[in-house]
Order: structure tokens, then sequence, then C-alpha cells
């Protein structure tokens, strides 16, 4: 699986607008973590493994020094998230959702509904968080699929778990 | 922006500003900002409009209608908070999941309010401000006391 | 709890300190309050209501307060702080039923108040979803009554049109009292925001908000302008007026600790704020009415403290519409609300006055005055006494009843009780031994000890004491009057001897100044029966500066009419040198033709010099006597120190004279003159003080020159009957004239009462020369016949007096 950051805004149009290049982020969150374009990242989606090749331009990490390091991290989960949701299975982001929704964002394929909630770590092991994530997801009332992707940059990894 | 902008934004359109509107809004509230009220008055805006052109049982519709009442009362406007839950509580096609995140919503408002006034929700005083706002706004003022 | 919100429009009405004295009240009368400062941008009741210490907080920027509490509340989940942390107890009086629980702003005017202030302005727009000054402001009343529970929570709103202003009337008062001057730009906002208020929306469990309209600064006066009238009606409703009082409008504080304005014109008086007290305590009384006695009694006490402070403190004085200046103590040196004791026992001193700087380490307290209801005054200035070591404790039970203590002395433990009402000023810590002792014996000796400023004092002593019969009031006390004149003309140094007869002039009194209006009577008895004694008793050098009137810039000197009453009730005639002026200068203007119409006054004025000689002058030479150049034996002039052996030889001789060697009296130009050198030296070789000896020898030649210069009753001058001169060598004293003029001076030191006077004229006397012993032999004579045969020599007739037999100068003097 290829999960190209660059073409992030073609592939979710909702994206293009947002004076944040989430794509950006994750190419930074990715060269933070000592990897260079293209990265191979494991994938495990509801126990099932995989890998994607992760492209993304070349970023100066000087710019790290006037953004906030969380936010680096978290857009950049978020922007791999997206990608990887629509290489998968074609989800497009309709959509954020505000936080009492339980979600980050809502997807459509063109028959239903997803309800997407991202983390991402720079260390340790992310199955822990993904459970949480997974329990917060699962209180999502919408009447959506429920999942939970966390991205771990130090591997990379991509964890995913539907709720 | 002007109303007559935001009536001329397609469905897509609008989606992709309140993406954009939360976002800045939930780093606002983050960093404690001042500037975080006006950034959920400017979601409620765009979710208020979603929800005009969407209907209440469409999943865009339901989250947009909760959106909105949500983005009310994160800028502190409860007057308009009610108001908003009053008209779509009122639609018969509002799924009942919708309804309890909306009231839920309220809920964890006044809980929030409580927490930080609690001699005043002791006394049910918080209420009577609420009322006393609604009252308040339809008398002219001399004082600018807010309402 | 009933919230009242103190407004007003404009700043500058009186508004905080109302707050103060509203608060102290009521916790006086038995309530429990809480006073609230809500004038962030512009506190104030802290100074009104705080201690020194707290002062001292705000200064350095540890003081607590409504800043910090809304802070708190919007920032915190829970709060950090508790709010008796920030609420500050305000002492007040022992024996208070109520209490009064301040809490003020913050720290202002120190930088971390504006800098807390600026936090909460930015708290407020951050935290304004979850709920603004609205839910902060009544969050905090809720904690309040939560946690205090008093009857009243009494708010200094902020002025003007505000958030916060119109919080604190609109919706945290339950009562709002409106502020507003009589000038029309308050008077227009205060009726803009009392409809808004009338129609603003209440929550829905509050009652109606009470409007009370308090008028302040009205202009004086017996009838209520019409201005006022109508701001009255136009604001309707409950409406009070406050009157003006232009000693507080420079420097507010609470009334219990009041000072009067220090501005050199205001000419405030002891009644100065007395007025604008008494309308605030009885609108307060009259608002809050209940707790009837104890609101009385808080009004005496106030009443009563007030009137202490300004006693103490004000610098001038108003007396029949005249300004003085006057002794007060200084406002650094004063305190209030201070407590002393231990934590079993204590009491609260009202004001302690104190060495130096209150507050100082090493300041010590001077006086305490404290206002007692129902105690045993004994015992309370005992424990004082004992406790502060204090000299003096003032007890105060209503506006006027005071009881001052000292200490009686190191074996009498027990507090002496004075006489004395006044409060004791600096000048008496330094003057009298006892500050409480203001006996005629302990100012008498004050002021020979060299402190004028009790001079006015024993002259009102004196005339109390010499008041009788015509007068009410004040019983006679003859022995007193004497004591006074006595011990007042026994002041030797010249410029004390000068304040005292300044002090005694009828001139530098206004008129009436004791026993009321109209009592010009009473002024002539002071100045016949004190001042003019005490002229002739007191050091001559003193004497003749208010003879001479040099610092007279008009009219005739004081000492002028002292020389009336000698010319009057001794020699019989009348002293008045305007007189030939008058009645001479007309008659010359007539007799050349004068056209008065066209130049009314200013011809007589120009013939005044030529009239200079009808008027005695004095002087106190230290030149030599004339007899001193005029010897039958030595034609060569005497050097200055011969007048030693001068006199020397005379008195050995038995040849002392006074008119030539001690004094003079010069006809020519009617000047009265003293020989200073000579009175020295005579003094000194006859053992006696040379005050005494000036004074027989000024009255000796005053009289003769009221011997050549007085009117007979009919006003005719005999200007002949004079002294030949003693300037020539051929002079010998004038047997006539020197034995009259001896028995008249006799005569008047006797009426002097004054012990060493008569003493220096016998002495003197029995060393006289013939001419000056003379008068011995008919010194059994009445005064009346004595006068009867002065006149008719005087008029050229004395020769066939029936006394002439007595006069034989050939006699030898026994």
């Amino acid at each position: 699986m290829r999960l190209a950051l660059d073409e992030l805004r073609s592939v979710h149009p909702a994206l293009r607008g947002d004076p944040i290049d989430l794509s950006r982020c994750g190419g930074l969150a990715l060269q933070r973590s000592g990897h260079a374009s293209p990265v191979r990242s494991s994938i495990d989606h509801d126990g099932h493994e995989g890998t994607a090749d992760i492209e993304w331009a070349f970023q100066d990490l000087a710019i790290l020094e006037v953004l906030d390091s969380n936010r680096v991290t978290e857009d950049g989960a978020e922007a791999i998230a997206l990608a990887y949701a629509n290489s998968n299975a074609g989800w497009v982001v309709k959509r954020r959702l505000q936080r009492g929704e339980s979600a980050d964002w809502l997807l459509q394929d063109g028959t239903g509904w997803l309800a997407l909630e991202v983390s991402g770590t720079i260390s340790g092991d992310p199955v822990a968080r993904l459970e949480e994530k997974k329990r917060q997801v699962a209180r999502c009332s919408l009447p959506a699929g429920r999942l939970a992707i966390v991205v771990a940059f130090d591997r990379p990894s991509i964890v995913a778990a539907s709720a | 922006m002007m109303e007559t902008a935001l009536l001329a934004l397609t469905e897509d359109e609008l989606n992709t500003l309140v993406s954009i509107a939360i976002r800045r809004a939930e780093v606002s509230d983050d960093v404690n900002s001042p500037t975080a009220s006006d950034a959920w008055h400017e979601v409620m805006v765009y979710e208020e409009r979603i929800a005009s052109i969407t209907r209440p049982e469409e999943i865009t519709g339901g989250i947009a209608r909760v959106g909105a009442v949500r983005a009310a009362l994160a800028a502190g406007q409860r007057l308009e908070a009610a108001r908003l839950a009053s008209l779509y509580l009122a639609e018969e096609a509002l799924p009942l999941e919708r309804r309890v995140a909306m009231e839920r919503a309220f809920e964890r408002d006044r809980e929030h309010r409580a927490r930080r006034f609690s001699a005043l929700a002791r006394t049910g005083r918080l209420a009577e401000l609420d009322e006393w706002r609604a009252t308040a706004s339809r008398h002219p003022r001399v004082f600018p006391v807010a309402a | 709890m009933e919230t009242v919100a103190f407004y007003s429009y404009k700043g500058g009405v009186g508004r905080t300190l109302l707050v103060a004295n509203t608060a102290q009240f009521l916790a006086m009368s038995g309530r429990r309050v809480v006073a609230l400062d809500l004038d962030l941008e512009a506190p104030g009741l802290h100074q009104k209501l705080g201690s020194r210490d707290v002062l001292d907080r705000a200064e350095s920027g540890t003081l607590y307060g409504a800043v910090d509490e809304l802070l708190d509340t919007l920032e915190n989940e829970p709060r950090k702080r508790s709010l008796r942390e920030t609420a500050i107890e305000v002492d007040l009086p022992s024996g208070t039923k109520g209490s009064l629980l301040l809490i003020p702003a913050g720290s202002a005017p120190s930088k971390a108040y504006w800098a807390a202030l600026e936090r909460l302005n930015n708290s407020l727009r951050v935290q304004r979803r979850n709920g603004g000054l609205l839910e902060a402001v009544l969050e905090l009343q809720a904690h309040i009554a939560d946690e205090f529970a008093p009857e009243f929570l009494l708010v200094d709103a902020r002025t003007g049109i505000t958030e916060l202003g119109g919080l604190a009337t609109s919706i945290l008062a339950d009562r709002v009292v409106c502020l507003t001057t009589t000038a029309p730009e308050s008077v227009k906002g205060t009726q803009v925001v009392a409809d808004a208020l009338r129609a603003a929306p209440r929550l829905s469990s509050q009652k109606p908000l009470r409007i009370d309209f308090l008028i302040t600064r009205v202009p004086p006066g017996p009838t209520r302008s019409p201005n006022v009238s109508r701001l009255m009606e136009e604001l309707g409703g409950s409406v009070a007026l406050l009157p003006h009082d232009s000693g507080i409008a420079y420097e507010e504080r609470a009334f219990s600790m009041w000072r009067p304005d220090r501005s050199p014109n205001s000419g405030d008086d002891e009644y100065a704020g007395a007025g604008l007290l008494s309308a605030t305590l009885n609108w307060i009384a009259a608002s809050f009415p209940g707790h009837k006695e104890d609101a009385e009694r808080a009004q005496r006490r106030m009443g009563a403290v007030y009137n202490a402070w300004q006693y103490l403190t004000r610098t001038t004085e108003r007396r029949r519409d005249q300004v003085f200046s006057r002794a007060a103590w200084p406002l650094e040196q004063l305190a209030e609300r201070v407590r002393f004791g231990t934590a079993e026992k204590s009491r609260q001193a009202d004001i302690v006055v104190y060495d130096s700087l209150a507050g100082a380490p090493t300041s010590k307290p001077l006086m305490i005055i404290e206002y007692v209801d129902n105690e045993d005054r004994d015992a309370v200035s005992q424990w004082w006494l004992d406790e502060t070591g204090a000299k003096v404790v003032a007890v105060l039970s209503s506006n006027w009843d005071r009881r001052l203590y000292s200490s009686s002395g190191t074996w009498d433990l027990r507090p002496h009780r004075s006489d004395r009402r006044d409060f004791p000023l600096p000048h008496d810590f330094e003057a009298l031994s006892d500050p409480t002792d203001v006996s005629v014996d302990a100012l008498l000796d004050a002021v020979r000890r060299g402190h004028p400023e009790y001079l006015e004092r024993i002259v009102t002593e004196w005339a109390r004491a010499s008041a009788s019969g015509l007068h009410c009031g004040a019983p006679w006390k003859p022995d007193i009057a004497k004591k006074i004149v006595d011990g007042l003309a026994r002041v030797d140094a010249v410029e004390l001897a000068r304040r005292v007869l300044w002090a005694a002039a009828a001139e530098s009194r206004p008129r009436g100044m004791w026993l009321g209006d109209g009592d010009d009577w009473l002024d002539e008895q002071v100045h016949a029966e004190l001042f003019a004694p005490l002229l002739w008793r007191l050091p001559p050098e003193a004497s003749i500066k208010l003879m001479t009137g040099d610092r007279r810039p008009y009219g005739p000197p004081e000492g002028a009419s002292a020389i009336a009453l000698l010319a009057r009730d001794t020699l019989g005639l009348r002293y008045d040198p305007d007189a030939t002026f008058r009645v001479e200068g007309q008659r010359i203007l007539e007799r050349s033709g004068f056209d008065r119409d066209a130049d009314q006054d200013r011809g007589l004025y120009k013939l005044a010099p030529a009239f200079k000689h009808t008027e005695i002058t004095f002087e106190i030479s230290p030149d030599l006597p004339p007899l001193a150049y005029c010897t039958v034996d030595d034609a060569e002039r005497r050097q200055p120190s011969d007048i030693g052996s001068l006199v020397s030889e005379r008195i050995a001789a038995n040849s002392l004279v006074t008119t030539g060697l001690l004094g003079d009296y010069q006809p020519r130009v009617g000047r009265v003159v003293l020989y200073s050198s000579a009175i020295a030296q005579c003094a000194d070789k006859l053992a006696l003080r040379a005050r005494h000896v000036g004074s027989v020898t000024l009255i000796h030649e005053t009289l003769h020159a009221l011997a050549h210069l007085g009117r007979d009753l009919d006003g005719r001058m005999w200007p002949e009957f004079a002294l030949p001169a003693a300037d020539t060598p051929l002079f010998e004293p004038s047997w006539f004239h020197e034995a009259l003029t001896q028995y008249f001076t006799y005569h008047h030191i006797v009426r002097l009462h004054d012990p060493a006077l008569l003493h220096a004229f016998e002495t003197m006397s029995a060393k006289q020369s013939p001419a000056y012993r003379a008068w011995r032999r008919f010194r059994d004579l009445s005064i009346e016949d004595a006068r009867s045969w002065f006149m008719s020599v005087r008029r050229g007739t004395g020769a066939a007096t029936p006394w002439s037999a007595l006069f034989n100068p050939m006699r030898e003097e026994s």
C-alpha cells in the first residue's frame, strides 16, 4: 500500500482550503523520528497485518522550533490515518467533528459513514493508546461505523481497530 | 462572514469551513485564548447554516444541529443555545440519539458551571441567571451588563 | 442578608465615606456587617476602614481583596482561597455586640493590584462562555452569605455607567442608595440611572429594587433653595439631604477617623462638620431602623469621638467672626482604633495621641481617649494608665461629658481626676507637669516658665473669677482674681511681660468674648482691674512698649487708657490728648478762614504735628540723667562710671531724688524718660530690684506729666503748671510738685496691692531729699482733699487752702 501524503488534499477534497497542511505535519513527524521518505510502516487493522510505504515531500525540521510538538504529532497522525482510510477502503473526509461526538472525523464512501478517531505517538506501545481510542470512538452515537487509528511514528506503525 | 456570502456556500464548502473553525476553536480552548468564544461563535454560525440546508434525519443534519448547540454553549451564548435547541427539538424527524446528545451538551455545560460557581448552583441562582438573561435581552439597557 | 449598594453617577459625592460610616454605625448598633469594595478601578474603602496594618499591606501588594476572589472563581476549579482569609475584621470598640468585616478591592494602589485587575479583565474575556462578571460577582455574594451570614452587605459600587456598577445595583443589591450633588451633570446622570434601575429586570427570587436618593453637599442656609426642591421632586421617591461642609471637602475620612481640612483659608471652627455628621448619622439611623437604643448609642459614640478628633486637630478657630490660629496635634501623631492589652483582656482606644510618629516602634502613647458606655470610668481610666503608661486618659460618655484622668504621682497609684474639660494640646504636655492640671497655680507657673500660650486662658479665668452680680453663671472668686493679677505681675522677662500686657489689653480681644454679646462693661472691667494694674506693676521696659504705641498703625497706644485711668482715679483729671487737638485745632482752622467744605479733614490733620506735645510719650534712656551733668561743686561732666558714685552720694546724704536722676518729665515735649543706668545703680545700692525702682519712677514721672497735661473735668488745661526743667545747673526739685506727686504715687501703689512695689517706694523715700519726704506730713490726708488741694494749686489758688499750713518747705522732715 502506498500512502502519498502529498496527495491527501486531492483524495480528501474537504481538506482543501484548510490553512493547516496535515500532510506537511505528517512529514515533519516522520522526519522528526528519524525517517526519510519513503518509509515502510507496519499495519495492524483489527488483527490483520500489512505494510504501507509512506511518501512525503522533504520538510525542513527547523520549523519544529516554532510549532507545538504535540500538535505536529496529532496532525501528522491525522494525515497518515486519513491517507490510510482512503487507500484502504476508499473513505473520504466529509467534515471534522466536534470533540463531543467522541470522534475526530466523519468520512463517507458513497454508501455509508465512518466516524474516525485518530491519535499519534512518538514512542511506546501504540496498542494501549489504541484501546483507549477504541473505547472513546465506541461512545460515538452517530449512525456510522467507528474506527480508531493510532500512528506510532517511531517505528513507524499504523494500528487500527473498529469499535 | 456576511450573511449573503454564507447563504451562497455549498454544503461541501461549509463542511470545509466548519472543519477549519472547529480545529481553530479547539486549539484556542487548549491554550486558554481569549478568542476562544469568538472561535466557537464562528463554529456555531457554520453549523447553524449546515443545519439549515440539511434535514434533521440526515447524519450531517443531525451533526450540525447538535454541533450548533454545542458551539453556542462553548461560546457562552446560552440564550442562543437554548433558542437553537428549542428550534431543532421541535423537528420531529430529529433522531432520538441527537436529542439525547443535545441534552447531554446542556447537562455538561450546567455541570461545568456548577463546579465553577458552586454557591450559585447550590442556591439555584444559575438557572435564575439564565432566565434573567432571557428577560434582560428584551429590555433596553443602560448598564452594559453582559446578557 | 440585605445587600445595599451605594452608587453615584459622578465621583466625589461622599459615597465611599458614607459606606464606611454606615458600616461602622450598623456594627456599633449590634449588627453583623460586611463591607465590600466593588469600585475596582478606583478603590478606597480600605483607606476609610482599614488599620495601619491593612494600609501597609496594600502598599506592599499583599492585601487580598475582591479582585483576587473574582480571579480565584474564574480561574480555579475548585477555588483555592477561603473567603475567610481575605475578609478583614475591623476592630470595633470594646463591648460592641456587632461585627464588621471588610473585603477591600485589593492591594490598591500598589502595582500588584493593577496587574491583578488586568489579569481579571483578561480572565473575564477568556472565561466569558463559562459565565462572566455577573456569575463571578453573584458567586462572591453567595460566598459571603454562606461564610459570614451577615445581616447587611454594604457595597461600594463603581461610579458611572459600567458593567460592574450595573451589576452591583440592578442585580446584586436589594436596595440602592443613589448619591448625587446638585450639579446638573450629576443630577441628569442620576435620573437616567434611576429610571434604568426602576425598569431593570430582577432575578425571579428577588424583591423589587428599593432606591433611596441622597443629595450631598447641599449649600447651607436656613431655607432650601428652589433648585434643591425641584431636584427632590424630579428624583421622586425617598430623598434625603446632606449639607455641604468645606472642612471635609478636601480630605474625606470616616467620621471616627475624620480630620479637618488644613487649608489656611478654611476657617474651620469647633462646629465645622458637626452639621454634616449629625445629618449623616440621622440619615443612617432612619434608613436602617431597628435596634433603636444601640443605634442611639452608636450615634452618641461616633459624635463624641468625632468631636474629640476635631478638637485635637483643628488648626484654626473662629470666634465672633474672626479666625485665629490654634495649636493642634499633628495628624501623624494620632491613631484611631488602637487595641491594647492581651488576648485575655484588651480594650480599644478610640483615639491615641503619641509622643512621636504614630506606629513608630519607639513612639509612646501620651493620651488615650475612649468612649465608654455603662462602665465605671474610674476603673477604665485606671486600666489605661496601668496598661499604657499614658500621661492622660480621657473617658467620654457623650458629646460633652468628658472626664480626664492623669497619673497622680509615684506614691499614689490611683488615677487623679481633673476638672479640666477640654483635651490637652501639645504645649500642655510640655508646659504643665500634669497636662490635665489647668488650675490657676499651674497656669501661672507655666507662664512664668516661659509659656505665654496660657495667657489667654488665664485672662479668661480672671474674667470668670471677677465677674459678679450683673453677669450670670460665673461665681465671684476675688481671691482667685487677685492670685492671677499677683502671679502675672511677678513675670520678670520683658518680652513675656509684654505678652502678658497684650493678653490683658482690651483691644486685643474680640468684644464680648466670654460671657455673651454686649459685654462692653466686662471689657472695661478687664482693662481697669487687670490691664491697668499690670501695666504699672510689670517691668517698665514692657509697659513702656504699650504706652508708646510703636506697634499700632493708627489709634492711641494700648496703654493710653491705663494712663487715663491713672489720671482719673488718682488725680481726678482727664487725660485726653486728642481733645486739645480737636478743640484747639478746630478753633485755629476757623480763625484762619479754612474752607471746610473744600477739604473736610486734611486741614485738621496738617495741624496734628503741632499738638504732639499734648500726648505723653515714654522712653527708657541709657544716657546719663540730667543731674549727672549738673553739680554745684563740680562743673566737669560726669563719666558714666560715676553714676554709681553719684547715686551712692545721694543715698548717703538722704538726698536721693527721682526727677532728674532716676527719671524725668520734659514738659516742653511731654516726654517721660527713665534713666536705666541710674535706676540700676539705685536698685543695687538699696538692695532693691531694678524693675521695682523703675516702676516707681515711671508712676512718679507719669503723674508729673498728668499734672501738667491733664484736663480738669470741665476740660480746662493749665499748661503753666509744670515742673522746672531738671537739666539746668540750678535745678532744685520743686517741693510742692514732688511732695504732691509722691503722695499720689504712694496712694496709687497702695491701690495696686503690690508689696514689693510698696517696699521699693518706701525704701527709696527713706533715702530721698526732704522734698520727696514732705508727703509724709499729709499722708493721712484723704485723697479727695489732696486732689482738691492739687486742683487749687494748679489754678493758682493753692495758697489759700486749709492745707497750706501742712506744707512749709522750711520745716525739716522728721
